[in-house]
């Protein structure tokens, strides 16, 4: 899977739980989900769970901190599906 | 320094298990887990823990001005009932020790936090309903210095400001003042100001 696959399939996940549909239109690898698409601090955790059941990965909490932008999800979700 | 957080019930969604489970393990401690079995399981204890960890985060995020998203590193450690659904809570963030204050209502809980060794005294605190289509950020900044105006003696040329992490900051002119916390979920704004007198500036 190319980054933008997998860029794609991420904003299909997060589409549910944005609250700034600006961002989300203009969504790139430089999006950050709490400051730009005013994601909810709860529902980051839906968004790592629908990463999980999409990819079958699991994010250890270490990683769930470094995924608050579209390119460090990125780089953790290829790392685990490799 | 101070911090709050308002939880919107009408909309706070964990699911049915096992992503349930899931959904506790990724934000909570064990210890935090077993807290919400022991006070009956129920999803409303779930967002009094949360609402409690977040309260504390705000001070966090003010103190190491990043965000940074690590729930379990905020330990609710005890949750004792003071008065009828009303909360305090002791908590931990990597040595430091905070208390919250909870107050549940039918529609929403309501959490604050101060520092416990600090002299942090929560002086000013509003719950307000948010309208539907309204931008967000300007209608909580001016429903908060509406408030304030009415309340502080020399309140003339208030003015809030968001720096890292949208932490925000209050200024009388040019001079911040106090510490100002702020919150808004669903249907559901609050604010906490305190230590008017003090400079706002960490020290």
């Amino acid at each position: 899977m190319n980054n933008q696959e997998l860029i794609d399939k991420l904003k299909v996940i997060v589409k549910p739980y944005i609250q700034n549909e600006e961002a989300y239109q203009n969504l790139t690898e430089a999006t950050k989900f709490i400051e730009d698409l005013k994601i909810n601090s709860a529902n980051l955790v839906d968004v790592i769970l629908d990463v999980e059941d999409e990819f079958d990965i699991e994010i250890e909490d270490e990683e769930m901190e470094q995924m608050l932008d579209v390119k460090s999800s990125i780089e953790i979700i290829t790392k685990k599906i490799a | 320094m101070v911090g709050n957080d308002i939880v919107d019930l009408l909309i706070s969604h964990v699911g049915e298990s096992p992503r349930r489970d899931r959904y506790l393990k990724k934000i909570f401690t064990d210890e935090e887990i077993a807290i919400i079995q022991s006070l009956g399981n129920e999803d409303h204890w779930i967002w009094l823990l949360w609402s409690i960890k977040e309260s504390v985060y705000k001070i966090i995020a003010r103190k190491e001005k990043r965000i940074r998203y690590a729930p379990k590193t905020i330990q609710c450690r005890s949750i004792n009932s003071t008065l009828k659904n009303s909360y305090e809570s002791k908590v931990e963030y990597e040595g430091i020790q905070f208390s919250a204050f909870s107050e549940v209502k039918p529609g929403n809980i309501h959490s604050i936090a101060v520092e416990s060794d600090c002299d942090a005294y929560p002086l000013v605190s509003e719950i307000f309903d948010m309208p539907k289509g309204v931008n967000e950020t300007d209608f909580v900044n001016n429903k908060i210095l509406s408030a304030l105006e009415n309340k502080l003696e020399f309140s003339n040329n208030l003015s809030i400001q968001r720096g890292v992490g949208r932490v925000p900051h209050l200024y009388n002119g040019n001079q911040e003042i106090g510490y100002l916390s702020i919150s808004h979920h669903g249907d559901y704004g609050a604010f906490v100001l305190a230590n008017i007198l003090s400079s706002g500036i960490e020290k």
